[in-house]
């Protein structure tokens, strides 16, 4: 089998959509949240999964989200993401930005 | 940090295997469909490290743990760069702390210097600015809204005597009674001076040491306080020492103990009180601003001030505006001098370091054409030669940052050895400039800065040459190395041609100055300082006493005739006093002309032997019940009676106080206060009218009169015990201190010169040795065709005498064009002295057989076959 075809996801919506699994989702590893943002798009997002690991560090260093260490179910060490006060602000905001833009192309489109 | 991301991408990696093996995929196909749909991991593991901005720092690491390694494999190489820079940089650091202290920091160990400003007045170009009267000081000593506090100091020589160590020499400072209180000076032992005394300067005869003087002539012993030492002949009782650091606010000299300005009339060497006398101005201020005041309005408030106080006491106004400057250890007024001195150094010394640079330059070169298949590889690699630019440059930032900070190391070593030594005039003035953190990051910046501009060449070259030719070692760039080379090499000989002409003609200036007529015999003239102020004389009695002295002195056989002068001749020293001259008016702003003068006994002029171009000399006659008389040396008499003949200055007369004087002779011209300078107006008193108690004798002796020392001491001791012992000195040896300005730019030159010249000679050989190194081949096939050893030597010498020769003539011309620069230390020395360029060349000449002999050597001993093998 091979793996499904891939849209690339659009630049800046990738921590909007970490940001959104957290919240949805709770704690979680990288590779959860990976899987859901797949799953939850119907597999049509799907991430070069990598890509993730580099976003997740900036919204480290932003403080949008807290990272510890902790153990899977299988109990193999990963590291667990949560969103903090600030990321759910950023959250906000860029949704917010995202649905503006969204309306607006939206606007653009409609036929008539 | 890198290890979690690892860790992290990696269990990711896993699950999404395990989840493709769930879905029916083989282990191995699971395992590559996985990685596949994760991306390139390295790269995005540095990506997630960029998110923290580590990407710079991280190749900074790389890049200086890389060339620490580099440099650990060649040991040798980096010493001897570090050696080289420490040498080269040295200097450098040297002259800028002398800066530093001269003029540019505070002088040292006082509180918020910030807040300090030297204070002087500008009046007509004739007086002395930066002295006040007392009368002008006590007006300005209130404080205002601008001003918390104004104090006052007057350096004067103090003859200290104690029961401990009898009579020693040392350096007094008057000090005002809020002089340690507004500097914000602390006692270490005891108390200072305080205000409590009042504003009246009451008479307390008290004294405090200064810290290094309390170190050596007392031990730091604690018992001093209360102890009465004799100053002067005045006793007073010591209350304190001064915060170790402080060492006065009066130029280069250190006092040795402060006394209180109240003292003055007693222990100053003075005929009479300056305290009262508004003509008398003898003090330096030093004024302490309120926060965040300006200087400007703070001048602007104290003019108001003192022209209002002048005009109390005087219709007209002496002053015409006061100035305020940050205070420094140098004194604005006396600043011009010493930075002129102090320019030369910088650069003298910013042309070693340019030399040592250039070694160090040729070193890396030498290095990087070494490595050049190192680098040729890694650029085939894939380097990015940005990145191997970056590298080398990394790697010389290293090499100069530890010559910089060796270049520090041995520069306070020098300094420690520098502040041992003295310049002795009147007092022993110490030659101490303490490095501080200014002149050791300044000197850091300069070594990397340097090290950045001298790295990027050899940088520069490794990366820009394409691999292909770099692995060829094409021959075309190896001509242009050389050139490069011998570009640094010429370089280098030029400027060290420039150094040695500097200091040759320095050299030249000091000897000719020991062969300047100074005007007056200076042979067979013994001078000792006699002080009878110290002994309680009065003026009456202390004039018999030198008319006794020098009666019983022309009996003794070894000697021809004796005199007695208030002023040691060639000391750089004069008294200047007022006078007014019937039909000439006085600079604008001032009462009178200031004219130095000197008063001498009747013989003074057949003692040096200076003749009179006009009228008599003085008489025995010339005493208090004659009119009074003054001579003039033909200068003076050029300056005021520039029209008539020297014979028609005869009877002219002029008014100093309350006499009025005739002028009874016109002396030859001859140069009393400096051997440097030429002969200046100068005003000669009669010592029988104007009685002097401190002065010099004049001894002139008949040829190998050696004990006069001890004719002399019995002779005082059997008239007068309590009169002080007395140092003889040969004039000569007095001429010698108008010479120091030469004496120490000379000396400075010629070690950093010969620092320079040694350099100069490493890098020649340094070139010679690769050129000869780089042409074994060529050596070797020259020889195996039949080229003789002289040959061979004869071709090697002169590609060395072809680069000495280019380097001579710049650095001539180099040379011609600047020396005149010096012309105002150099006499009647042209700044074009053949015999220092001749001299120069000659050294040239050596260098360039000491710089190719080794190579040439080694080029005749080149092994054709071996030679020929190797390619």
């Amino acid at each position: 089998m091979r793996p499904p075809s891939r849209d690339s996801i659009p630049r800046g919506t990738l921590d909007m959509l970490i940001l959104k699994t957290l919240v949805r989702n709770g704690r979680s590893h990288g590779f959860e949240i990976a899987d859901h943002i797949a799953h939850a798009s119907a597999n049509v997002l799907q991430v070069e999964e990598g890509s993730l690991y580099p976003a997740l560090q900036r919204l480290l260093v932003d403080g949008a989200v807290r990272g510890e260490w902790g153990h899977t179910s299988e109990n193999r060490r990963a590291r667990y993401y949560e969103i903090s006060a600030a990321g759910r602000r950023m959250l906000e905001d860029e949704l917010r930005t995202y649905h503006r833009v969204a309306h607006a192309i939206a606007l653009v489109l409609q036929p008539g | 940090m890198s290890d979690e991301l690892a860790e992290e991408m990696a269990l990711h990696v896993e699950l999404r295997a395990e989840a493709y093996r769930r879905s029916g995929l083989s282990d191995e196909d699971a395992a590559i469909a996985a990685a596949r749909q994760f991306g390139n991991r390295p790269l995005l593991q540095e990506r997630s490290r960029d998110a923290w901005g580590f990407r710079w720092a991280d190749e900074t690491m790389a890049d200086v743990r890389y060339a620490l390694r580099q440099l650990r494999r060649a040991p040798l190489f980096a010493a001897a760069v570090i050696g080289t820079l420490a040498l080269g940089a040295a200097g450098l650091a040297v002259v800028l702390s002398a800066t530093n202290t001269l003029l540019l920091a505070p002088p040292a160990g006082l509180s918020d210097p910030a807040r300090l400003v030297d204070i002087r007045s500008t009046i007509g170009r004739d007086r002395n600015a930066s002295v006040f009267s007392y009368p002008l000081y006590r007006d300005l000593s209130q404080a205002t809204s601008n001003v918390e506090a104004v104090m006052a100091f007057a350096p004067f020589v103090a003859s200290v005597r104690t029961d401990s160590l009898g009579d020693q020499q040392a350096a007094g400072l008057f000090v005002s009674s809020n002089y340690f209180q507004g500097l914000g000076v602390r006692p270490l032992v005891g108390r200072l001076f305080d205000e409590a005394g009042g504003r009246s300067e009451a008479p307390l005869p008290t004294a405090v040491l200064e810290w290094k003087y309390w170190n050596d002539r007392f031990g730091r012993d604690a018992s001093v306080l209360g102890r009465v030492i004799d100053v002067n002949g005045v006793p007073v009782t010591i209350i304190g020492v001064a915060a170790r650091g402080f060492t006065g606010t009066s130029g280069i000299v250190h006092p040795d103990l402060f006394l209180p300005l109240s003292l003055q009339p007693s222990v100053g060497r003075l005929d009479a009180s300056r305290l009262d006398d508004r003509d008398a101005e003898w003090l330096s201020l030093v004024g302490r601003l309120r926060p965040n005041v300006t200087t400007s309005s703070a001048a602007t408030e104290l003019t108001g001030r003192a022209i209002r106080g002048e005009q109390e006491r005087d219709q007209a106004s002496r002053v015409a505006a006061l100035r305020l400057s940050a205070l420094r250890r140098v004194p604005a007024d006396a600043a011009k001098p010493i930075a002129f001195f102090l320019g030369i150094f910088l650069v003298i010394s910013a042309i070693v370091l340019c030399i040592a640079s250039t070694n160090v330059a040729n070193l890396l070169l030498a290095r990087a054409l070494a490595r050049r298949r190192e680098f040729a590889v890694r650029l085939a690699l894939g380097a990015d030669s940005l990145r191997l630019v970056r590298q080398l440059l990394t790697e010389s930032a290293i090499l100069f940052l530890s010559g910089g900070v060796a270049a520090v190391v041995t520069a306070a070593v020098a300094l420690r050895v520098l502040a041992r030594t003295y310049i002795t005039v009147d007092f022993a003035i110490p030659l101490d400039f303490p490095l501080d953190s200014r002149v050791v990051v300044t000197t850091l910046l300069i070594a990397c800065v340097v090290g950045s501009v001298v790295g990027l060449v050899p940088a520069l070259h490794a990366a820009r040459g394409d691999v292909a030719s770099l692995l060829r070692s094409g021959t075309r760039s190896g001509a242009q190395r050389r050139r490069t080379r011998h570009a640094f090499a010429i370089v280098q000989i030029a400027m060290s041609v420039v150094l040695l002409v500097g200091a040759g003609l320095l050299q030249r200036a000091v000897e000719e100055g020991h062969r300047v007529d100074p005007g007056f015999r200076l042979k067979d003239v013994a001078v000792a300082p006699m002080s009878l102020s110290q002994a309680g004389y009065d003026d009456g009695r202390a004039q018999q006493f030198q008319a006794a002295v020098l009666r019983q002195l022309r009996t003794v056989p070894a000697i021809a005739d004796a005199a007695f002068a208030s002023v040691l001749p060639l000391a750089l020293n004069s008294r200047r006093l007022g006078i007014q001259i019937p039909g000439h008016r006085p600079p604008r702003g001032a009462r009178s002309f200031l004219v130095p003068t000197e008063v001498v006994s009747d013989n003074f002029f057949d003692v040096l032997a200076v003749p009179l171009v006009a009228g008599r000399a003085f008489s025995p006659t010339d005493n208090d019940n004659a009119p009074r008389v003054a001579i003039v040396t033909a200068a003076f008499a050029r300056r005021f009676w520039s029209s008539a003949a020297l014979a028609d200055v005869i009877g002219k007369t002029f008014m100093s106080g309350p006499s009025t004087y005739t002028i009874v002779g016109v002396a030859r011209d001859a140069r009393f206060r400096s051997i440097s300078e030429p002969p200046e107006a100068l005003l000669f008193f009669a010592a029988g009218q104007q009685p002097t108690r401190d002065g010099v004798l004049l001894i002139h002796t008949r040829a190998n009169a050696g004990n006069v020392a001890s004719t002399l001491e019995g002779l005082v001791r059997g008239l007068d015990p309590r009169v002080p012992a007395m140092v003889v000195r040969s004039l000569e040896s007095t001429a010698t201190v108008g010479l120091l300005p030469q004496i120490i730019a000379g000396t400075a030159s010629a070690v950093l010169g010969i620092i320079g010249l040694v350099l100069a000679v490493v890098g020649l050989y340094a070139v010679i040795a690769h050129g000869v190194a780089e042409r074994t081949h060529e050596i070797g096939v020259r020889m195996a065709l039949g080229a003789s050893a002289i040959g061979v030597q004869k071709m090697v010498l002169s590609e060395s005498l072809r680069l000495v020769t280019r380097g001579l003539v710049i650095g001539l011309s180099v040379a011609v064009l600047s020396s005149r620069f010096l012309s105002s230390l150099l006499f009647d020395i042209s700044p074009f002295d053949p015999l220092t360029f001749a001299v120069v060349a000659g050294i040239l000449a050596l260098m360039t057989i000491v710089g190719s002999w080794l190579p040439a050597r080694r080029a005749v001993r080149v092994d054709p076959l071996v030679a020929l093998r190797a390619e």
